[in-house]
């Protein structure tokens, strides 16, 4: 049966991207997907990132959970509410339809709502942030590398790596300390907003997503 | 943006120096973006653009480049009202270049000079692609601003 997928549920990884099967095959978006999973962020902002329609979206995160590639991660109480307000639209809604099934319901009637068990209240102090294992860092320059790789001509491949960073946030650029990058320069990006960022506006400019292999290590 | 038209406005802009002073020509140093704070330096020449992207094109200069540029046309006083003169010049050399490069579908301005005092509150795009240009022991800067969500997405 089929996974249900809920858009203020959380995924991660799961195994390192390193750990992929060499033969792997997805479709792109599928890839764009699995890349912008955090372990932080809920399906609903993965989706906005993306630019996907809702159907998309959940299709996408069902078949990466058949294939065992993320898996839904446990959320703390405080975790989950805050994981709620980012699913559900701009609808006002009471207290109370906030904190029961609309929240993060499944679209179809009937089916009812089954979140996670939540652990107990002692783990509340825990944030999202130090749930999760450590990211992996993206390699800007291996990201550059990749886009400059798809276009012959190095003017090509510079300007296709500028207008993929002109889509990134300055500010989100900023917090991490990137105020110029050179096109052989090499940092590691640690911040998962920016990493979502990033790949998502490189598989808008390239038409493809990035390859396992900008990412280094845990 | 084509990079055909990219690569023929940087190398417009660089053969007007070298033309200026053959045997001692232009070195494009390694590009590299710049987000958040715009790359300016002492004078400015700008053009707005508009067509695929809504953007703008500057060339930035540093007060020594100009006084090469000033001596090297005759000029022997330096104040703040020639160079500002020069950076008309440049003004006028940078609007035609892209004219020359990005004409056709591209809207181009009436090049802006800007100087001291000039600065504040201008408004340029937050991320550049910066092409740095020494010439004479200075450097100014040929920069390509894009706004991000133009055209087939910048």
């Amino acid at each position: 049966m089929s996974p249900r997928i809920l858009p203020a549920a959380i995924f991660e990884l799961a195994a390192p991207l390193e750990r992929l099967p060499a033969d792997l095959r997805l479709r792109s978006l599928e890839w764009g997907v699995l890349f912008a999973v955090t372990g932080r962020h809920t399906v609903a902002q993965v989706g906005a990132a993306l630019e996907l329609s809702d159907e998309e979206r959940d299709r996408v995160f069902r078949r990466l959970c058949e294939l065992n590639l993320i898996a839904e991660r446990p959320l703390t109480a405080g975790e989950y509410l805050r994981a709620a307000a980012t699913a559900g639209g701009d609808r006002p809604r009471t207290l109370a339809e906030f904190l029961t099934p609309g929240l993060a319901a499944p679209r179809e009637e009937g089916n009812g709502f089954e979140p996670l068990p939540l652990p107990p209240l002692d783990d509340e102090k825990e944030t999202a942030m130090n749930l999760t294992a450590t990211p992996p860092s993206m390699s800007l320059r291996a990201v550059m590398r990749f886009i400059t790789a798809q276009t012959p001509g190095s003017d090509a491949g510079q300007l296709d790596v500028y207008r993929a960073f002109v889509r990134v946030s300055p500010r989100l650029l900023k917090r991490n300390g990137i105020t110029t990058l050179r096109f052989e320069d090499d940092r590691l990006v640690s911040d998962p907003d920016l990493q979502q960022e990033i790949l998502a506006s490189v598989q808008h400019v390239v038409g493809k997503p990035c390859p396992p292999d900008v990412f280094v290590g845990h | 943006m084509d990079p055909r038209q990219l690569q023929l406005f940087r190398s417009i802009t660089l053969d007007y120096f070298a033309k200026l002073s053959p045997g001692d020509g232009p070195v494009l140093e390694e590009p590299y973006l710049q987000f958040g704070e715009p790359a300016l330096l002492d004078y400015a020449s700008l053009v707005r653009i508009r067509g695929e992207y809504d953007g703008c094109l500057y060339l930035t200069s540093p007060v020594p480049l100009l006084q090469s540029l000033l001596r090297i046309h005759g000029e022997a006083e330096v104040s703040e009202r020639t160079l500002r003169d020069m950076c008309r010049e440049l003004s006028n050399v940078l609007s035609g270049n892209a004219s020359q490069a990005f004409g056709g579908n591209w809207e181009i301005s009436v090049p802006v000079s800007l100087g001291p005092g000039d600065f504040e509150g201008l408004r340029l795009p937050a991320s550049a692609f910066v092409m740095p240009i020494r010439w004479r022991g200075s450097t100014a800067l040929l920069v390509v601003g894009l706004e991000p969500g133009g055209g087939n997405g910048a």
